[in-house]
């Protein structure tokens, strides 16, 4: 049996501050993934209890935070080439890529554990679903290997709002799976405006990203269908009951705005080297989210507190 | 040199340097916050959840009696 033999602490002794772990978590996808379920959460029919609503959010934001570290223990081979993720705990030297992986591993259980035990076993699946989704289906699967990776790993984004109304109602309605697809249809213009403009990335790295595999011209037409098919699908929840005029007539706006966007790209298709156009298009399409879901989650909270929608509904 | 026989105590051992030594005090207190507020998400959870339905139970019984 061998025995350490260095007496000093230069290797293998972790320097890993809490903070980024915190980092490993991806804080802003762990905002967006609180928020959408969060209205999910009111949205649904039925009351829950403030006390399990947070613990619900605060398990949830877990459960995406470790996600998010499975994946850059995975991908900590392409986040050190690619200028974008550069600065992530792993290839900043801030963490080691195993500790990334424990850290993952025991997040991810307590956080189904406590879902499941204080709120329901259904929400708790579907959290355990997303986060094997994630880390399995589109981190180690599809990234690498398909154009079509974010398209279809962009239903682990699109699981928060579901796993929300699965809190309340202990069910998974329609309306659920409506706010699923509006995230899932928007994830790929959404990322594709990005890869436009970070192409060269993305090859260095060797991810196969839409326009790196079909070309720029294809990557902009699909963009403009997915665009068309989410401007109606925006105003779904007010179509389907669950959400007033107001949010709808809004609602309508942004898809339209979103449509627009995503056209003038199209429509543009590099003329300008500075890829204004897609550059415009990303930050929007990170507003419309917000927009969208802040309406919705507005409408919700009026709805439980007055018992009616805003303009009222159709 | 066999495991058991108290040898592994001799020697300076492993000497952490003072950047590992405050990392690893943070990382401790960022556990123990973890911890304390599981126990304490534990504990106000069970009562939110059961306490409902014990208030319940008891109408019940009253009502039977």
């Amino acid at each position: 049996m061998s025995v350490v033999d260095h007496t000093t602490a230069q290797v293998g002794i972790s320097e890993a501050m809490p903070l980024d772990y915190l980092a490993l978590m991806k804080p802003r996808v762990m905002r967006l993934v609180v928020f959408t379920a969060l209205t999910g959460m009111l949205l649904a029919p039925g009351a829950i209890d403030p006390v399990l609503a947070i613990i619900a959010i605060v398990a949830i934001a877990i459960g995406a935070g470790a996600s998010g570290a499975l994946n850059m223990w995975y991908d900590a081979d392409i986040d050190a080439v690619m200028s974008r993720t550069t600065n992530r705990p792993i290839p900043a030297g801030a963490i080691h890529a195993s500790q990334s992986l424990n850290f993952g591993m025991v997040m991810s259980v307590l956080s189904v554990m406590t879902l499941g035990l204080l709120v329901n076993w259904l929400s708790a699946a579907i959290l355990a679903f997303t986060i094997f989704f994630y880390a399995v289906i589109y981190t180690m699967w599809l990234k690498r290997s398909t154009p079509q990776n974010i398209v279809i790993g962009g239903a682990a984004g699109a699981f928060p709002p579901m796993l929300g109304w699965a809190c309340t109602t202990g069910t998974i309605g329609w309306e659920g799976v409506v706010l699923f697809a509006i995230i899932f249809i928007w994830t790929p213009p959404h990322f594709w405006a990005l890869a436009l403009w970070k192409m060269r990335d993305y090859d260095d790295a060797h991810i196969p990203m839409m326009p790196n595999v079909a070309g720029k011209s294809s990557t902009r037409r699909q963009m403009l269908a997915y665009a068309a098919l989410l401007a109606p699908l925006s105003i779904a929840p007010m179509l389907m009951g669950f959400a007033g005029v107001l949010t709808g007539v809004l609602s309508a706006a942004l898809g339209a705005s979103f449509l627009y966007f995503t056209f003038r790209v199209w429509q543009i298709a590099g003329a300008d080297e500075n890829l204004t156009a897609e550059k415009k298009l990303f930050g929007f399409s990170i507003f419309y989210l917000f927009a969208l879901f802040a309406l919705l989650l507005v409408d919700a909270v009026t709805f439980r507190v007055t018992g009616a929608y805003l303009l009222g509904a159709l | 040199m066999e495991y058991g026989e108290g040898k592994f105590q001799e020697g300076p051992g492993v000497e952490l340097t003072e950047k590992q030594r405050k990392a690893r005090r943070w990382r401790s207190i960022a556990i123990a916050f973890g911890l304390l507020f599981m126990v304490v998400a534990f504990y106000v959870a069970s009562i939110a959840k059961f306490t409902p339905k014990m208030l319940e139970q008891q109408q019940q019984q009253q009502e039977q009696s």
